[in-house]
């Protein structure tokens, strides 16, 4: 099922990384970023154990 | 009809004939330019052609041959790259309308520099998705690649124009870049080899980056031999670049000649087995079959791990392109420019947690491969479907075509492990379909050994054999 899309965030989101925010560029990025939130739930919902880290190729 | 002349040729016969004085590097780059030029206004593969540059360096290598020197491995060999990899002189387009404004590349991408050291001349750049965020090059600003197996038809994508190229016989080898599967579906839709390595097997240095936490880049080829031939060419230690490992190389051509008893081989099944249409389900069966694989394994979160990869890509492709989409929004194609900046506003916290996700299940998978060598998939839920096409069905569902046909290679590909797709024997009149031959990391010899081993088996086929061509 699809995640409702909230325009109202993602203007808020894309006024916060001063990005632009016409009305058609906002209605599609809605579309994606609902498309992103279903995707999502499939990770977030894992129960990952604490432990885990994430590998980072930084060396200082 | 498309053209098919002298370059149809491997990389290894050019190669072999010039060292032997049956043909000179500058007549197999004018087959090369030929063919090009007789096939182009069908194929739509080149963004650039070089023509005057390939030809001097088809001179230098006629000239070392005249001297009496020995020649390199790819001597004479015409070989094209996406336009992602710098080519020194020339301005790296990677797709977009807004590079063109980039200043010329002041030195060639490390895997350039090989395969023109190694005596191959680079004629051309090839066409991509805009920004390599793509899995089918209907690129709005250079035009649509066409599959050279059915005009209309996608190529597949990112790497489409680099894929197109190699099957139609305009170049035998050509560079891509392979991040969610951009070698591997556009290999599958055009029934050639593409090899994606181990994740930081490669130097990605002059690559024009996409998902630096997954990108990785690699050939295309229509034999086996030439896989292996570009592969054992474009290894070696890069200390500029910060993502190479450190690892002995893979001896891909001798490693054809491995044994394989004992090498463990099973199918992916669950996600891998559900997400494919029955063409291919049947595709894969008849190659399983000819092999004796009856085992099957499955991973329990690849699910996840294609959303993970899809929000890790989307989160860092937003946020290398932010100053752009600040600035110029609107010289992006329109729902790319959408996509990215829905990556670059995702909450954090759904990053970091796909970032842990993908070290866990790299784990999960690590056990799996305690038991097996090699992992059979299909590469493609589908052939290459016609441009355009917006819905298509898999698995009871209507899914988004052009992102849907990466389906099965992100969740090998987001966990960094090597694989060769091989084309499968197609009937004529059907459509090219590739399968995943995937190994532990490090372990890409012996996927060009079992590759070896089916392709004498005729369980995949080498392209110049693919019937209907």
């Amino acid at each position: 099922m699809s995640q409702p899309i909230n325009n109202d965030f993602v203007a808020a989101a894309l006024v916060a990384l001063d990005l632009p925010t016409d009305a058609d560029l906002v209605a599609t990025v809605g579309v994606h970023f609902s498309r992103l939130s279903d995707v999502a739930t499939l990770v977030m919902n894992l129960p990952i154990p604490d432990d885990v880290e994430t590998p980072s190729i930084f060396e200082p | 009809m498309i053209s098919r002349v002298r370059s149809e040729e491997g990389a290894s016969l050019i190669a072999l004939q010039v060292r032997e004085g049956k043909l000179t590097a500058g007549a197999a780059v004018e087959s090369s330019l030929a063919s090009i030029a007789a096939n182009e206004s069908q194929i739509n593969a080149f963004t650039s052609v070089w023509r005057e540059e390939s030809r001097t360096a088809a001179a230098r290598i006629d000239a070392m041959r005249s001297a009496g020197e020995t020649l390199p491995p790819l001597a004479g060999v015409p070989f094209a790259v996406k336009d992602l990899f710098d080519v020194a002189g020339h301005v790296t387009l990677a797709g977009s309308k807004i590079n063109r404004e980039a200043p010329p590349a002041n030195e060639d991408a490390f895997l350039v520099a090989k395969l023109k050291g190694a005596g191959g001349i680079c004629v051309g750049a090839t066409n991509m998705g805009e920004y390599a965020y793509d899995f089918v090059t209907e690129n709005q600003h250079y035009g649509p690649t066409h599959n050279p197996h059915r005009h209309g038809h996608t190529a597949g994508g990112s790497s489409g124009g680099s894929a197109a190229a190699v099957a139609s016989g305009e170049v035998p080898i050509a560079l891509g870049s392979d991040t969610n599967g951009s070698i591997r579906v556009p290999a599958s839709y055009c029934g050639i080899y593409g090899l994606r390595p181990t994740h930081g097997r490669l130097s990605r240095r002059g690559a024009f980056p996409f998902v630096a936490s997954i990108d990785n880049v690699g050939p295309f080829a229509r034999t086996l031999d030439d896989l292996a031939l570009a592969f054992d060419v474009l290894q070696g230690r890069d200390e500029r670049d910060p993502n190479q490992r450190e690892r002995p190389n893979c001896r891909a051509r001798a490693a054809i000649h491995n044994n394989v008893a004992g090498l463990r081989i099973a199918r992916l099944g669950g996600f891998f087995a559900d997400n494919t249409t029955d063409d291919v389900r049947a595709a894969v069966g008849g190659f399983c079959k000819a092999l004796g694989i009856d085992r099957t394994v499955a991973w329990e979160h690849a699910a996840a791990a294609r959303a993970a990869a899809f929000m890790i890509s989307a989160a860092e492709g937003g946020a290398l392109h932010l100053q752009r989409l600040r600035a110029r929004a609107r010289d992006f194609e329109f729902d790319r420019a959408c996509r990215l900046m829905a990556g670059a506003i995702q909450p954090a916290a759904r990053v970091a947690q796909a970032h842990r996700f993908r070290a866990w299940f790299r784990e999960q998978v690590r056990i799996c491969f305690r038991d097996v060598d090699v992992l059979i998939a299909p590469a493609t839920p589908w052939t290459a479907l016609p441009h355009g096409t917006a819905t298509a069905m898999l698995n009871g569902q209507e899914v988004p075509a052009a992102a849907t046909g990466g389906i099965l290679t992100q969740p090998v590909s987001f966990i960094g492990l090597p694989v060769i797709c091989a084309p499968l024997p197609r009937a004529a009149g059907q459509l090219p379909i590739g399968v995943q031959l995937i190994a532990a990391p490090w372990c890409e010899h012996q996927l060009f050994a079992f590759a070896a081993h089916a392709l004498a088996r005729g369980a995949v086929v080498d392209a110049n054999t693919v019937p209907g061509r």
